[in-house]
């Protein structure tokens, strides 16, 4: 099986020009985990996800340190300080937050493949065109969790 | 898909006699000792500094045997005491480590995580289990034969830094006990290393430290007895655990099914990393005339691949992968020896070791055929215990100057060497201590969740290191003694 | 540097130097080539600088300057054990979280006015620089000082700026603050713990105060904050950053144990590396007490995973280069040029020394430079005939110019790219050219009260 066959085909992307305000505002409402983020001619540049979302409304201390849950606890913000943090960055292009360094798979990539990159990646798996890098599809964890099980 | 490997029991009162008995035999070495140390004055705290290094070294071993601190901080605190009291300065301290040793361990390290990045031990392994037609049995002998022979020719480490990793995923698809591979991988590596110049550490020290004793002797003298040697070890495995090995044919089927071509992830890694491993193995074997030692070579070898690794990536990504490949050495296993060559540096410093040694020779009454089975025998079951470095390392000037006292020519002094090399390398395998490969081995295991108990493996090789020592034995009878 | 070699050629009196190498070549030609590449690399920055350094390192054993045993005497494994040790102890030592403790609990104490946890926190970093390394001492204490920083809603530039130099500066107090301070305790033997107390720490307040004034100037006089974002920082509780109280007994234990090893160890014959060895292993076994094997095991590799390797490998490369180009007397050459051209008087050799590394340090790492130096002035002093206590002014010259020297610039010094980076990933770019403007006149200026103070003192 491969991840053409079980991908979203042609999925919604964000502009890099796109402000950070903008691009929440569509996750919120579609409900997504992650959206990729593609220039004009939908060749992949980056991936923005409400992972990268948490982070910026953290101190850096804490979304780069893996043990901060225990190690911050002196920290008193609530979640009026978390908002005002975020809404810093709010004017930002996304292109400026997201994430570069991304995991993608092509639409002829064994399906087992993208299942071992879901188990370590924090956004949905944007399939792209072997050349060219355009983005044709993307896979989250219900394109492939149902499979398994069933 | 890991499997889940239920520990063997383990059998707490048998290792607490294991371990008095072990302490009792060091308790008697230090009565010997405590009976020829002459009087020192101005030891610390008016002790004899050979009973004061003695106790360390018996508290050492005996924590090490224990199992009850982390062995890398127990050799580090020995070493530490024995600058601490007195018996060593850091200078002498620093002088006892071998960093030649150290330095082909780093080196190959590195050089085996950056080659192991291409994929090629994953293709080593899919076509190994595919080639045995995925028999558990089958692949257990497959891969003994192919570490023995590695181990003739890379050193004993590097074989099975190369081996193991791979074994772990053919025994982890097919749902098997790792253990049995392992331990017939840590004898075969012993077996192996004992034919070649360049296979052992002892075989490197007795080879540079011996005019008369070349590359070719070893391969003549040697590698008719270590064949041999691997082919009988064989035997009591298969009896042990080969003849009830089984795997589904499901789980047979699935490793049949695997693309071993598909493992390769990065063909221009490979082709690097075979570019390096080949210098690497030239400068093993034809450096020596032009004074290439191996740390040189795998250090120098290991920046080199990290360097062509690193190509066309930007500085950033350069020094976080050269600090990820640096984190993979197996730094705990590098500690313990550094702590274990200053433990092993005071004991010889109050000169413990020789008077042992001398004891040997004392009780042989000056006979050859004596001397050269009392070697055997005292460096198998020395290796099997300490290091088998520093000890051969004591060893060669004892020898030498009984082949000088005896008159011998070099043709009639090669038994003796060779009773050396066969005992201390073949000797390594009986207990985890013995050898750095089973250091090696036991650490990787230890990682990856099949840790290897030191009481179960002493249970296991033992025996089978006597059953090679009495085969070395006849060899030696049957070819130079008779 | 290679016509240079051509021009002068061996000179007389290097006797145990292979005159010839490889292919019949100049044997400090060679080595001459090899050094000056590997310079060249490491400034360069194309390659990572551990690579480059033992390839450099195991060029000049293949083309025969050194063999291996020659290699290995070069390399100096006090320095290596002394590193590794401390790494070991810190890393440990930061899971009881009391670095975080420290960095809260000066903010709550100057509280939370702007200026006043720049100071106290400039003061912490000072502190603790000296006792611990720099790069892991800015790594303690950014991350913290961003957050108050953001809470504060101030610019964290003038922070991070004032860490950087205070941490380079309180560094410079003790042998074990900062790499060429450790390079020269372990070389020098009459150089120990005790004498960088009495002799460099005096003058290291005096620097902190001096380059305090300037940042007051520039931005701390400037600096407010809304009385609601103090509240906010005020609101930290300290107390919830100690994760572990028994770990934290311990690790004072065992660091008051590895303080007192270094300041009277040596009349005993300890040695740093087997101090700070031997802390490290006893720390580690006191962390594991009441775990189980594995638990125990994985968390002493764990730990080892977390030293710099690539730091400890580029000294081991570097020792090696500069055995190559000792053993094939090219430093004696330049011992030699540097006697003939100061005409022999220390004063002016001392003086030229703190200026030259000071410049060179804020340039290039000063960890190569410092390596380079000690076996020259080692061969300066031996030719002039100075006693010890005549040739201390000369290596507290290299000590100081070297270690503040790094605060000329943003590439200086270790410390100071990792605040950038950290910064810059944080949001905060720091511009190499703005901070050069502001650090190499007060790296002058800490030079310039370092030469008055050596020349009082010393020289004088």
């Amino acid at each position: 099986m491969t991840c053409a066959s079980v991908m979203t085909p042609d999925p919604e992307v964000a502009a890099p020009d796109w402000t950070v305000e903008r691009t929440v505002e569509l996750l919120l409402e579609r409900r997504y985990r992650s959206i990729p983020v593609a220039d004009s001619d939908r060749r992949l540049i980056g991936v923005f996800s409400i992972h990268r979302l948490l982070a910026l409304s953290l101190p850096m201390l804490a979304s780069e340190d893996p043990e901060s849950v225990d190690r911050l606890r002196w920290l008193s913000d609530d979640l009026e300080d978390l908002r005002a943090k975020l809404h810093r960055h709010w004017n930002r292009p996304v292109s400026e937050v997201m994430e570069t360094d991304v995991v993608t798979v092509e639409p002829d990539t064994p399906l087992v493949r993208a299942v071992i990159a879901l188990y370590h990646t924090h956004y949905n798996l944007p399939v792209v065109q072997a050349d060219g890098g355009r983005i044709v599809g993307i896979i989250s964890y219900w394109d492939v969790v149902p499979r398994i099980l069933r | 898909m890991p499997a889940i490997v239920p520990r063997p029991p383990t059998d707490c009162n048998a290792e607490r006699n294991a371990a008095s008995l072990a302490a009792s035999a060091v308790t008697s070495l230090l009565l010997l000792a405590a009976q020829h140390a002459p009087a020192d004055p101005g030891a610390p705290f008016g002790i004899q500094p050979m009973l004061l290094a003695g106790v360390v070294f018996a508290a050492c071993y005996a924590l090490i045997i224990g199992e009850w601190f982390n062995r890398a901080n127990v050799a580090l605190l020995a070493g530490g005491l024995m600058v601490l009291t007195g018996i060593l300065t850091q200078e002498e301290a620093v002088a006892g480590i071998d960093f030649n040793t150290l330095g082909l361990l780093i080196g190959m390290m590195l050089i085996v995580s950056v080659t192991r990045e291409s994929g090629v031990f994953q293709f080593l392994a899919v076509w190994a289990a595919k080639r045995a037609k995925a028999r558990p049995w089958g692949i257990l002998a497959l891969l003994m034969l192919v570490t023995a022979v590695l181990s003739a020719f890379l050193d004993n480490v590097t074989t099975v830094l190369l081996i193991v990793p791979v074994t772990l995923v053919v025994t982890d698809e097919l749902h098997v006990e790792p253990y049995p591979f392992l331990f017939g991988e840590i004898l075969a590596s012993n077996i192996g290393g004992t034919a070649t110049l360049i296979g052992d550490p002892p075989n490197i020290l007795i080879g540079s430290q011996v005019d008369y004793v070349h590359f070719s002797d070893f391969l003549v003298h040697l590698a008719p007895i270590a064949a041999v040697v691997l082919g009988l070890t064989m035997l009591p495995i298969w009896l042990l655990w080969g003849r009830r090995m089984t795997a589904s044919p499901e789980a047979r089927a699935r490793v049949m099914a695997f693309d071993e071509k598909e493992a390769i992830r990065d063909v221009r890694l490979l082709k690097k990393s075979c570019f390096v491993l080949a210098l690497v193995l030239a400068g093993f074997l034809f450096g020596h005339p032009m004074g290439l030692e191996p740390a040189t070579v795998a250090l120098s070898g290991a920046a080199l691949l990290l360097v062509l690794n690193n190509l066309g990536k930007s500085l950033e990504e350069k020094n976080d992968v050269v600090h990820e490949h640096y984190g993979h050495v197996e730094w705990t296993t590098i500690f313990f020896f550094v702590g274990l060559f200053v433990v092993v540096a005071g004991v010889e410093h109050t000169g413990m070791l020789e008077l042992f040694a001398h004891w040997i020779l004392d009780v042989s009454g000056g006979d050859f055929h004596a001397i050269s089975v009392a070697v055997l025998w005292t460096s198998a079951l020395a290796s099997a215990v300490v290091d088998n470095i520093p000890f051969v390392a004591t060893m060669i000037p004892i020898l030498h100057e009984v082949v000088d006292g005896l008159g011998l020519s070099p043709a009639d002094a090669m038994p003796l060497w060779w009773s050396l090399s066969l005992g201390a390398c073949l000797g390594g395998n009986g207990s985890l201590i013995g050898a750095s490969a089973n250091l090696i081995v036991a650490g990787q295991a230890e990682r990856s969740g099949h840790p290897i108990r030191f009481l179960t493996f002493l249970r296991h090789a033992f025996p089978m290191m006597l059953l090679s020592i009495a085969l070395a034995n006849v060899y030696l009878w049957l070819r130079y003694l008779l | 540097m290679i016509s240079f070699l051509l021009q002068h050629g061996v000179p007389a009196g290097v006797a145990d130097a292979p005159s010839q190498v490889m292919f019949g070549l100049d044997a400090m030609l060679v080595a001459g080539v090899l050094f000056a590449a590997c310079y060249l690399m490491i400034i360069g920055e194309w390659f990572n600088r551990a690579n480059v350094a033992l390839i450099a390192g195991g060029l000049m054993i293949l083309t025969g300057v050194l063999n291996q045993h020659q290699a290995i005497a070069g390399i100096d494994f006090n320095t290596l054990g002394l590193l590794i040790g401390m790494m070991l102890i810190v890393s440990v030592t930061r899971e009881s979280g009391v670095f975080q403790y420290l960095a809260i609990w000066s903010a709550k104490r100057a509280r939370a006015k702007p200026w006043g946890i720049l100071v106290l926190l400039g003061m912490v970093t000072a502190v603790l620089s000296a006792m611990l390394d720099n790069v892991t001492t800015v790594l303690l204490i950014v991350p913290v000082t961003l957050v108050i920083t953001d809470e504060l809603e101030v610019p964290p530039y003038p922070f991070l700026f004032a860490e950087i130099l205070f941490s380079n500066i309180g560094g410079t107090a003790t042998l074990i603050g900062d790499p060429p301070n450790i390079l020269i305790g372990s070389q020098v033997e009459y150089i120990h713990f005790a004498d960088f107390i009495l002799h460099l720490a005096p003058i290291v307040p005096v620097i902190l105060a001096a380059t305090l004034l300037p940042i007051w100037l520039l931005w701390g006089r400037k600096m407010s904050a809304t009385p609601e974002a103090m509240e906010r920082v005020m609101a930290f509780d300290e107390k919830e950053a100690i994760r572990d109280v028994t770990l934290l007994k311990k690790s004072l234990f065992v660091l008051a144990l590895v303080l007192v090893g270094f300041l009277f160890g040596h009349p005993l014959g300890l040695e740093p590396a087997t101090v700070a060895m031997t802390g490290a292993a006893l720390l580690l076994v006191l962390n594991n007490l009441g775990k189980d094997l594995e638990k125990k095991n994985d968390a002493v590799h764990h730990f080892y995973g977390h030293v710099e390797w690539t730091t400890i490998f580029f000294f081991v490369g570097l020792f090696v280069v500069v055995a190559g180009v000792e053993q094939a007397g090219l430093l004696d050459l330049i011992a030699e040029k540097v006697l003939h051209f100061s005409g022999g008087d220390v004063t002016t050799i001392a003086t030229a020394v703190l200026w030259v590394s000071s410049v060179a340090s804020a340039i290039v790492d000063n960890i190569p430079f410092v390596a380079t130096m000690i076996p020259v002035l080692h061969k300066v002093v031996e030719d002039l005939g100075l006693s010890q206590g005549d040739a201390l002014g000369m290596w507290w010259a290299l000590a100081l110019g070297a270690c503040l020297g790094g605060n000329g610039s943003l590439i200086g010094a270790s410390a100071n790219l990792i605040v950038a980076g950290y910064a810059e990933r944080a949001g905060h770019r720091i511009k190499f050219l703005t901070f050069l403007k502001h650090a190499f006149p007060m790296m002058i200026l800490s030079i310039v009260i370092a030469h008055a103070y050596l020349w009082l003192r010393y020289l004088g």
